[in-house]
């Protein structure tokens, strides 16, 4: 048997949440450099904006891969408006993959709570957190930095995973979830 | 007009080209290794992107101001018993810099710089819709994921515009009136769902429309113009390559 294919309706409801997460990338990217140069972990808790979209396409469209694709598509939009082009790409999709992943492991088992999502979001932030070590010459940097912008990274994502819960919950309300 | 060689470069090249450069820079800890690739990705930059001179003024002057500001910051958060020299350059308050930290934070400034120039290239060069059509012709990406891309393209004004009558209907009914980052946060959730409702619901009408076409209904698809992939692409990846390797070679050199 055939596996099952994704429709275009729900490719093209992903390609608009992507399409979002692209206008907030490219509207708090000033904010996001600026902080990046003065404090890492001011800007590894600001950067968890960025995966609300993919995390809040996951909660609403309930699809295995969503996050992960949105993370693609949001990306390959802003790839022409930052300074880090189609490196855009790699933190935005291993940080949905990783969302999505867990997720799926643990659905695996029983239907998504609350507590997965949670998980979820602690997993992607430690992978975050992996992917910024080779760039900012972790171990010459000192420890405390390093702590305080893992914990800026867990808490940046337990943020997104918490405000995509809410909007999840009034998309869910207004009555517009796809059928 | 002819388009600038940058431009005509197939996109897929422009990464290829690039990705052997992004690894080497991510395992140097020296200055020169940096400061190389920096200057090659620069030059290519002005020479061949044909990108307008305010752009190519805007990246210059974003060099000369970042470096030395992404330098000092970094420097800051350098451990000073782990960087080489110890001298003691500068205190502020509980921090101290050396000259060893300084370098560390030199090195890691340039290697941002260089990262970010080599993105560039592809950045400046390249349309989502060249992209997204190589995706699917050279790498063989599903058709529908490619189209999906280009037709998301096709989504960011219209969102933005979206996102701009949301705003007026907002001051228009002083829904959320205030200042300060509690009512910015307030605005924007409540701005949130009618956001979404208006992309879901234009998404459902494209995804109808491509599909009473016969989007999809089989697993490859023809192209009018499919995008090549030339000679030239073929060296133009193969340089970057060679120029990677030169790097990497004269940097051990003079370590």
């Amino acid at each position: 048997m055939r596996p099952r294919r994704v429709s275009t309706r729900l490719l093209l409801i992903t390609a608009a949440f992507g399409a979002v997460g692209a206008l907030i990338l490219v509207l708090i990217a000033p904010v996001t450099t600026a902080l990046a140069v003065a404090f890492p972990p001011a800007y590894a808790l600001v950067a968890g904006v960025h995966s609300i979209l993919p995390f809040l396409a996951r909660r609403v469209l309930g699809w295995a891969w969503a996050a992960t694709l949105v993370g693609v598509f949001v990306g390959v939009l802003s790839s022409g408006f930052t300074v880090l082009g189609l490196l855009i790409v790699i933190p935005l999709v291993l940080s949905g993959f990783a969302f999505d992943v867990t997720l799926n492991l643990f659905r695996r088992r029983r239907p998504s709570i609350e507590a997965h999502y949670v998980v979820a979001a602690a997993v992607s932030a430690a992978v975050l957190f992996l992917v910024s070590l080779p760039v900012m010459s972790a171990e010459d940097l000192r420890p405390a930095i390093l702590l305080m912008t893992f914990a800026g990274r867990v808490l940046g994502q337990f943020g997104a995973s918490a405000l995509s819960a809410v909007i999840a919950r009034r998309v869910d309300r207004a009555g517009i979830l796809p059928g | 007009m002819r388009e600038p060689f940058l431009a005509r470069v197939n996109p897929l090249a422009k990464i290829a080209a690039a990705v052997p450069a992004w690894v080497v820079l991510l395992g140097s800890r020296d200055l020169l290794t940096p400061a190389l690739l920096a200057g090659a990705a620069l030059l290519l930059l002005l020479v061949a992107s044909g990108a307008p001179g305010r752009t190519l003024g805007a990246v210059l002057g974003s060099l000369v101001m970042g470096v030395p500001v992404l330098a000092a910051g970094f420097a800051l958060w350098v451990d000073p018993g782990r960087s080489g020299d110890g001298t003691v350059v500068a205190t502020v308050g509980p921090l101290t810099l050396t000259l060893g930290a300084a370098e560390v934070g030199l090195a890691t400034a340039l290697r941002l710089a260089a990262i970010v120039l080599l993105a560039l290239v592809g950045a400046l060069t390249t349309s989502g819709t060249r992209l997204a059509r190589s995706l699917s012709t050279q790498l063989h990406l599903p058709y529908r994921f490619g189209y999906t891309a280009i037709a998301a393209l096709r989504f960011v004004p219209r969102l933005a515009a979206e996102v701009a009558l949301i705003r007026q209907a907002q001051r228009v009914r002083a829904a959320i009136p205030g200042r300060g980052p509690a009512a910015t946060v307030r605005r924007v959730l409540a701005g949130a769902v009618p956001l979404l409702s208006a992309g879901i619901r234009h998404a459902d009408r494209v995804a109808l429309t491509m599909e009473s076409r016969a989007f999809g209904a089989h697993t490859t698809r023809t192209e009018r113009n499919p995008p090549e992939w030339r000679a030239r692409d073929s060296i133009f990846t193969v340089a970057g390559w060679i120029l990677t390797a030169a790097v990497a070679i004269t940097a051990s050199v003079v370590r």
